[in-house]
């Protein structure tokens, strides 16, 4: 590099740092304090997709993991009590009710949740499965509601309905009813009808009911159930 | 007439026949019009329709389509029947109700419709990176490359044949062998197709009859070779041309995606839609009559064009090749998931218009939320829980898309096996084909659904 080369590259370095400098707004931006940009940052919203996996989690059976996955991607979901018109929000109650009916409602849910969402769940009082499930049916009662003719709600719906004392007879309606029409949507449903059945005696119900979860569980794990 | 010295030695009795008629001119004006998909770049003719006469146009050329060689194409066998013309203000109320623009351009007289709900536009958007709903533009890229030109319905009164119009809205048929999407079947009646075609055809320009007198057919085939119309156009039932575009091969999944390739129509199907003057203009300066047209303004001298014309309207079709209709195939030994299903069928054809509205900005496509004409059928194709959930009914009851129909075929399977009816001509009047406006689905695919269904639906 020529010499004459060289002295026109530190001109250029000089007044580029000069030019830094003078842009600086006040003191704290040379030392540690945030400028605010000029202009809006338009971040891309994470949840959907978020829930997305939640969702892909709880078809694999992993409970626990859906859940985990909803209070990560949205801490502050606790808030809602179910009366929102976020559809992402929205999705992710659902996730947490159809988790926690599907297990029961107790267990390592409460657990992993963190003491937030343990207090949602009441989980720490006496009575601990009333509660939750009552809670999850709500949730997807709202849901039912708001999608009149939506099946995949309507069969989480029974589902969840069937599992608790208060509206077994009603969630057993609501299962028989979309059976008979083929239109049960998961084989989760379909072992929840095969139980209720068995519960009323009804052997063959029981196992045809039972036959349609295996042929539609990706896992058998899925469809046991307790020697009737 | 033609005399005896203006016949071509190398041409068939059929051809020479052909050419030393004139062209009658009792073909109905060129009233016309089209609509959905395909139409576009090349008018085309008509004049095979004698003695119609069409109410948005009169009729003036006199072209050149005999008997002969009608009776060499399927489709050209008896005379088509007089359309009675339709009422203009009711057809521009069902382009709407039809929703002709979510696809087609060119309809300046109608209000757009959100882009949101435009097939193309989305598709275009994809492609220029301006879709951010997702952020996966690069793989959407791969999928829609091909499914971003549609013909524009401008001008159609200018180029099309009035009954022609009418006759595809009720049995559309694939017009562009290079793109891939083909006009939908809509639920339309033939009156409604009438006022469709009224509307569209609207306005159309008289031209001079026209002869085709002293054209000479061997002469407009080397004319075709030498100015090249082959790199765009195919021409079925003649001798292929040179430089004819390979039609697309879907099961190879490797699509056309220049759009002068895709929306040239094949010229076989001219001398359906267009008559000689409108042809002869439309060779002389297409943007004249349509402005915007990719078919490029090639130089030729009149008689050069009329032999052209004369070569596209009455060269000796073989008959277009029959699709035959396949069996239904039989369940495989092998296990067959969900997954393997959506991959090779749902995710790929069915979701385009059986959306989850979530994840499609509200609209959740015409097989869901409703469209082209069709009442929402809330049927979504996008994952295991909603294909089980069934689609509504006119009376908004919910239906398993497993039922069975009269002769045992799921619904959903016998669906797919009417697109191939209809391909072949023979649409099943007890259940649309699918997918709407697209290719039928390859029998190996629908094997794999048949064979998911037979082992229980595995998750």
């Amino acid at each position: 590099m020529s010499q004459h080369t060289a002295k026109r590259h530190l001109i250029a370095a000089l007044a580029m740092t000069a030019a830094v400098g003078a842009y600086a707004p006040d003191a704290s931006a040379c030392g540690g304090g945030w400028i605010e940009p000029a202009f809006e940052i338009d971040e891309p919203d994470y949840r959907p997709q978020g829930i997305t996996i939640a969702e892909a989690q709880l078809k694999k059976g992993d409970y626990d993991g859906a859940a985990a996955t909803v209070l990560r991607v949205i801490p502050h979901i606790q808030n809602y009590d179910g009366a929102t018109n976020s559809d992402v929000i929205n999705r992710a109650m659902r996730v947490l009710a159809v988790a926690t009916a599907r297990n029961d409602g107790e267990h390592d849910i409460a657990r992993q949740l963190g003491r937030d969402m343990r207090l949602m769940l009441e989980v720490d009082r006496d009575d601990k499965v009333t509660v939750p499930m009552n809670w999850a049916v709500s949730v997807l009662e709202s849901a039912a509601d708001k999608s009149e003719d939506d099946v995949v709600i309507q069969s989480e719906l029974g589902e969840a309905m069937a599992k608790s004392e208060a509206h077994k007879a009603e969630g057993r309606a609501l299962l028989e009813k979309l059976a008979e029409k083929d239109l049960l949507t998961s084989p989760e449903a379909y072992r929840v009808l095969a139980k209720l059945r068995s519960e009323s005696g009804n052997a063959d119900g029981r196992t045809a009911a039972l036959e349609r979860c295996k042929a539609m569980a990706k896992d058998a794990v899925v469809c046991q159930m307790p020697a009737s | 007439m033609l005399s005896r010295d203006d016949t071509h030695p190398g041409l068939t009795e059929v051809e020479q026949a052909r050419t030393s008629a004139h062209v009658s001119s009792d073909l109905h004006g060129l009233g016309v019009v089209v609509v959905l998909f395909l139409l576009a770049l090349f008018g085309v003719a008509c004049g095979s329709e004698g003695g119609e006469s069409t109410p948005a146009r009169k009729h003036t050329g006199s072209a050149s389509a005999p008997a002969e060689q009608s009776a060499a194409s399927p489709q050209q066998e008896a005379p088509p029947p007089v359309e009675p013309s339709g009422d203009a203000a009711r057809g521009k109320e069902l382009v709407t109700e039809m929703q002709c623009q979510r696809c087609h351009g060119g309809l300046d007289e109608v209000e757009p419709i959100a882009s949101t709900s435009h097939c193309f536009q989305c598709h275009q958007d994809v492609m220029d990176g301006k879709y951010r709903h997702k952020p996966d533009n690069a793989r959407w890229q791969q999928n829609v490359k091909h499914l971003t030109a549609v013909p524009s319905l401008a001008a159609i009164g200018e180029r099309y044949d009035y009954g022609w119009v009418v006759r595809y809205l009720l049995d559309p048929h694939d017009l562009r062998p290079n793109l891939v999407p083909t006009m939908p079947r809509l639920p339309l009646d033939r009156q409604q197709a009438r006022d469709i075609a009224t509307f569209l055809t609207e306005g159309g320009r008289e031209r001079e009859d026209t002869s085709l007198q002293g054209a000479d057919l061997a002469r407009g085939r080397k004319l075709i070779e030498q100015k090249g119309c082959g790199s765009c156009h195919m021409f079925g039932g003649v001798p292929a041309l040179p430089d004819a575009p390979k039609a697309h091969a879907p099961d190879e999944r490797r699509y056309e995606t220049r759009p002068a390739v895709q929306l040239a129509p094949d010229l076989r199907w001219t001398r359906e839609r267009v008559d000689a003057a409108t042809l002869m203009a439309w060779l002389h300066d297409p943007a004249a009559i349509k402005p915007g047209t990719l078919m490029p303004q090639t130089p030729m001298t009149a008689q050069e064009r009329r032999d052209i014309a004369a070569y596209i309207l009455g060269a000796e079709l073989e008959p277009a090749p029959a699709h035959a209709i396949p069996e239904l195939p039989k369940p495989l030994d092998r296990p067959v998931r969900f997954a393997e299903v959506a991959e090779k069928l749902f995710d790929v054809t069915c979701r385009h218009c059986h959306q989850d509205p979530n994840d499609a900005m509200g609209d959740g496509g015409p097989g869901n939320t409703g469209g082209f004409g069709f009442p929402p059928r809330g049927l979504q194709l996008t994952s295991y829980e909603r294909v089980l959930a069934g689609y509504k009914d006119d009376d908004g009851e919910r239906h398993s898309v497993f039922t069975k129909m009269a002769d045992g075929t799921p619904r959903l399977v016998a669906a797919l096996m009417a697109r191939h009816a209809e391909e072949a001509g023979a649409p099943n009047p007890e259940i649309r084909g699918m997918p709407l406006g697209l290719p039928p689905v390859a029998v190996d695919d629908i094997q794999l659904l048949v064979s998911w269904i037979a082992q229980g639906r595995p998750r």
